[in-house]
């Protein structure tokens, strides 16, 4: 992280000394120690590759470094009053993507501007806390209380209308973490008992309603996930291959470099959704144990900017980021290990992937600038 | 809204619900780790095993067989192997098959069943000689491919070819030292785990880099020897257009075979088959005639039965013995010793058996090693037979080499025996095998099989048999410039048919050795069937002079008297007749370095010159592709042990 080039900004009054005295110095040596782990390795996954990705990872890294201190330098006002803009732009990017996106392995995921490519959904995890942040803000300024059912519609809306978006490229990871990244928010924001009793039936309702309507891949994925061992070969390889990486790498690990699971190519997507295991592969159920403490110290730390944040802004946009952090890493592991159906999420800072680098680092951009204004007023 | 106390304690308590749910749900996948990495890790670490680690039979690279200077007479070369994918070759695929079978000389109906046996994969022709390689490219049809297989090269071609033998097809050794030290030089196949990637290819963690090559067999001729032996007796064979001739030399202090050569012969680089490939010099037994004269009168001289004053009446050359008679070419009168040596009398040798007797008769011959085996260990290595005379005419016949049979190595062996003073030592045709990785696991040293005669005895032989060569039948063995001794034997064959004597089939020998006052070698040469001329000091003594005279100029032997003989270039077997001027040049680069050898500068030059060169400086040599020598290692100049390994990588010309 680049925190301190932050020194000279133009943030609120008084800006410079108050950035440095209050910055989340926690969270930026976690995020550093884990993205370094991260290239690490990366570079031991990608002997097989014919391109060193970990090199391109580090010049993601550095980007998302820049983007995430210019962040840190804006009045945290300015995304309070950019919300809306931000996340209606997001959502007109993915009705782009549905329309002209890139077709990639049977899903329009991509836009195309140049010579760049992005994946938007990406942005709508962030777009969506944001939104909600603003209306919850808003509207508790209004009325005060628990929400009931009927006020929940629009944050409901602001969640469901990218969510569908994306499940339609489809990118069912993606769109389960916004869903999720929503529900956190709300939740937090607060919902009576009664109100919450009545989604959990209707989300339990809806899934076996919408079970018919999965994609065929989908619903494979999940049976799957229920029996891997039926189908080794077939729709189970990825999760198997996956679980023996993990469990080969027994105590300690075989050793950086040593992994013969990611060497051989057994692993699927071992850059990018399956990068946990060619960690855990490789160091071992101690190196696990480690680097999830990693994740949860940087949770934590997260959710501590998120409590101490000055105003219902400040704290729903930081518990959304927060939120977004956790659910990924506990979906990706979960998928690595097992406790999950495959779905495609990366592991952020460890995941190799410009957009999602990106995201996560202006995601920790947003979370810096509410750690340093929390006492201005 | 800003920091209300309702609004500061709602923000505590919801963080902290939230903080211990995302505890919990990292407590949740903790414990799943400590499930699959803990728990299950054996079965797991197990089952990655499984998929990735497959064991590989790494059959190592033949051995090279050497002469007794490090000389390649055979190794391992790469060669093309050629296959086809029949899904990937043309749609009309007759023609195209037509045309490869041409150029590799296959029969074409033969190739279009194993292509239309189905499958992905059919061996159209192993092993091919680079210049099928060649064309066989230049067909371009697409679906034929190319595999490298060992392919086992003989740099020599004939030199040796009976007692080197050769491989099979699957690589197996058929003949000769081939076949007798096939394990040795086969190497321990060795299990090498190596991995396997996910889609099934194979990859060597470590691959076995110098280890992995048999044994190296050394084998006790002499190139140059062997080269020489071969060309006179096999042009001693044509003049005398005879049915087959053999040579053996050998080493009378040692026992070690210093050339063993069979005429006709055969190139054990082409396909080959019949008679020519038969290593009768040590497999053959023939009834060998007046040159067991020699150990009847020595076993006369040990048993004290007969002296050097003693005289003997030769009848005028014909002799009755109960019904038979004997004859002798040139009929004389009285002689002693020494001359019925020299003039080969068969009815004074008869005399001089019928006095040592059937028991001692038989005795002797046994103690020279006749009817026992050699103990080369090559199959079907005979006795031959030396049956006890029980008739009095086999008595008088096997006086002089008739009723007995021996092999052409037996026969040599018993006169060493005479050459160093009457012991009998084991003819050896192999002086070393090392295997790189286990070191030496045969070294020869000369084995005594027992004394055969008292070296008085021997040495009064040595000194009839000197007469011989200058005085009796055997004067064309005489040397320019050292003294030698011999015997010359012209034997009667046994007609298969009628099972008396042939009128004309002979069995010509002549065997000696020199020089006479220490000898250094002894050379066996016998023609079968000699047409014309058949006497054994024509036909076989030549060679011997030859033979003899080049062994001992390029041993730097001292004239017996006079001036030194001048030593002529030793002659070199090359795989081309005509070398390559660079050839030369590659040479000079070589110098020998503190008993190493500097590894000659080879770029440019064509494979097999490069090969050639490096025998000649006692290397051995690798190549990899086809052309001439692009790259080297080790570098040209690098110092390094007799016998190393050098890489050559060879590209096209131009």
């Amino acid at each position: 992280m680049a925190l301190e080039i932050s020194l000279g900004g133009a943030g609120g009054p008084g800006a410079p000394r108050r950035l440095v005295a209050n910055a989340p110095w926690g969270v930026a040596l976690l995020v550093l120690g884990i993205s370094a782990l991260g290239v690490w390795n990366l570079a031991s996954a990608s002997r097989s590759a014919h391109a060193p990705v970990w090199i391109a990872q580090l010049w993601w890294m550095g980007a998302g470094s820049v983007v995430a201190a210019a962040v840190v330098m804006f009045d945290d006002r300015t995304f309070h009053r950019l919300a809306w803009v931000f996340y209606f732009a997001v959502v007109a990017l993915l009705v782009l993507v549905l329309l002209k996106g890139r077709w990639v392995m049977g899903a329009r995921r991509w836009l195309t501007f140049g010579p760049v490519n992005f994946q938007p959904s990406e942005l709508a995890k962030i777009a969506v806390a944001m939104a909600l942040a603003r209306w919850f803000h808003e509207d508790a300024a209004r009325r005060p209380g628990p929400y009931g059912l009927l006020r929940l519609a629009v944050p409901i809306g602001i969640t469901a209308l990218p969510a569908l978006l994306i499940k339609r490229q489809p990118d069912l990871g993606t769109a389960l973490v916004v869903v999720a990244v929503g529900a956190t928010v709300i939740l937090f924001a607060g919902v009576r008992w009664k109100a919450l009793a009545a989604l959990g039936l209707a989300a339990l309702v809806g899934a076996v309603l919408v079970w018919p309507h999965l994609q065929p891949y989908q619903r494979k994925r999940v049976e799957t996930f229920l029996n891997p061992e039926g189908d080794v070969r077939g729709a189970g390889y990825h999760a198997t291959q996956s679980i023996i990486a993990v469990g080969s790498g027994q105590g300690t690990g075989k050793g950086w470099g040593q992994g013969t699971q990611s060497l051989l190519s057994f692993l699927p997507e071992q850059h990018t959704d399956f990068i946990f295991s060619v960690w855990a592969e490789e160091h071992g159920f101690l190196g696990c144990l480690f680097l999830l403490a990693l994740y949860l110290a940087l949770v934590l730390a997260a959710l501590g900017i998120a409590g101490n944040a000055r105003d219902r802004f400040g704290h729903l946009l930081a518990v959304g980021i927060t939120g977004m952090l956790f659910w990924q890493a506990a979906i990706n592991v979960a998928m690595v290990i097992g406790l999950l159906p495959v779905v495609g999420v990366t592991l952020p800072l460890m995941s190799y992937g410009g957009s999602s680098v990106l995201t996560v680092f202006f995601g920790l951009g947003l979370l810096a600038n509410v750690a340093v204004r929390r006492f201005v007023n | 809204m800003a920091g209300g106390g309702r609004s500061t304690r709602w923000v505590a308590v919801r963080i902290g619900a939230v903080a211990v749910a995302a505890v919990a749900g990292f407590a949740v996948v903790g414990a799943r780790a400590v499930q699959l990495q803990v728990v299950q890790s054996e079965k797991l670490g197990a089952m990655a095993r499984d998929q990735y680690v497959r064991e590989l039979d790494w059959k190592p690279r033949r051995g090279a067989i050497t002469d007794r200077n490090g000389a390649v007479l055979a190794q391992d070369v790469e060669a093309d192997s050629v296959f086809v994918d029949p899904e990937e070759l043309p749609e009309r695929r007759g023609p195209a098959l037509a045309r490869l079978a041409k150029v590799l000389s296959v029969e074409g109906k033969a190739l279009e069943r194993k292509v239309a046996r189905g499958g992905r994969f059919a061996w159209v022709k192993r092993r091919i000689s680079p210049d099928e390689s060649a064309a066989v490219r230049a067909l371009r049809i697409p679906g034929v491919g190319f595999a490298k297989e060992s392919r086992r090269y003989y740099p020599r071609r004939e030199l040796a070819a009976q007692l080197v033998g050769f491989v099979g097809d699957d690589g197996d050794g058929l003949e000769g030292v081939e076949r007798l030290f096939d394990d040795a030089l086969s190497g321990e196949a060795s299990r090498v785990p190596s991995l396997r990637d996910a889609r099934g290819v194979m990859l060597l963690k470590d691959a076995p880099e110098r280890a992995i090559e048999g044994a190296r067999v050394e084998l006790t001729i002499d190139q140059g020897l062997q080269l020489a032996a071969e060309r006179a007796l096999s042009r001693a064979v044509t003049q005398a257009r005879a049915a087959a001739g053999m040579l053996v030399a050998l080493d009378p202090s040692t026992g070690e075979v210093l050339a063993l050569a069979n005429a006709p012969t055969f190139n054990p680089n082409t396909p080959r088959r019949g008679e020519v490939l038969r290593n009768r010099a040590v497999l053959d037994s023939f009834e060998p005639g007046s040159t067991f004269k020699v150990f009847t009168l020595v076993g006369a001289l040990d048993a004290g039965v007969l002296r050097a004053g003693d005289s003997f009446y030769c009848e005028k050359g014909s002799w009755r013995v109960g019904q038979n008679v004997l004859h002798d070419s040139h009929p004389i009168g009285w002689a002693g010793p020494a001359k019925i040596i020299a003039e080969s009398s068969n009815i004074c040798a008869a005399k001089v058996g019928q006095r040592l007797g059937r028991e001692r008769l038989q005795r002797t011959l046994m103690a020279f090693g006749f009817g026992e085996k050699v103990g080369t260990d090559l199959p079907a290595e005979p006795r031959g037979a030396v049956p006890f005379p029980r008739a009095e005419v086999a008595l008088a016949t096997m006086s002089f080499g008739h009723g007995v049979t021996a092999t052409p190595l037996q026969i040599t062996a018993g006169v060493a025996a005479i050459a160093n003073g009457g012991t009998l030592l084991r003819p050896q045709l192999v002086r070393r095998v090392v295997d790189p990785a286990r070191g030496p696991l045969l070294q020869a040293a000369p084995v005594a099989v027992r004394r055969a005669a008292s070296p008085s005895a021997a040495a009064q032989m040595a000194r009839w048999m000197e007469g011989v060569v200058t005085e009796g039948t055997g004067k064309r063995a005489r040397l320019d410039g050292w003294r030698a001794a011999g015997k010359t034997g012209t034997a009667q064959k046994v007609d298969p048919l009628s099972g008396g004597y042939s009128a004309d089939k002979r069995f010509s020998s002549f065997v000696g050795f020199a020089p006479a006052e220490e000898p250094r070698i002894v050379i066996g040469v016998f023609i079968d069937e000699p047409r014309g001329e058949v006497m054994g000091g024509e036909v076989a003594a030549p060679v011997f002079k030859e033979v003899a005279e080049h062994a001992l100029r390029s041993m730097s032997v001292r004239p017996s008297g006079g001036d030194p003989a001048p030593r002529e270039p030793e002659p070199v077997a090359a795989a081309d007749e005509t070398p390559l001027p660079s050839v030369e040049q590659a040479l000079r680069t070589a110098r020998p370095d503190r008993g190493g050898v500097a590894v000659p500068v080879l770029e440019g030059l064509p494979a097999r010159a490069a090969l050639q060169v490096l025998e000649r400086v006692e290397l051995l040599g690798e190549t990899a592709g086809t052309g001439l020598v692009s790259r080297q290692a080790p570098a040209p100049g690098t110092v390094v042990e007799p016998g190393t390994r050098v890489r050559l990588t060879l590209q096209p010309r131009g």
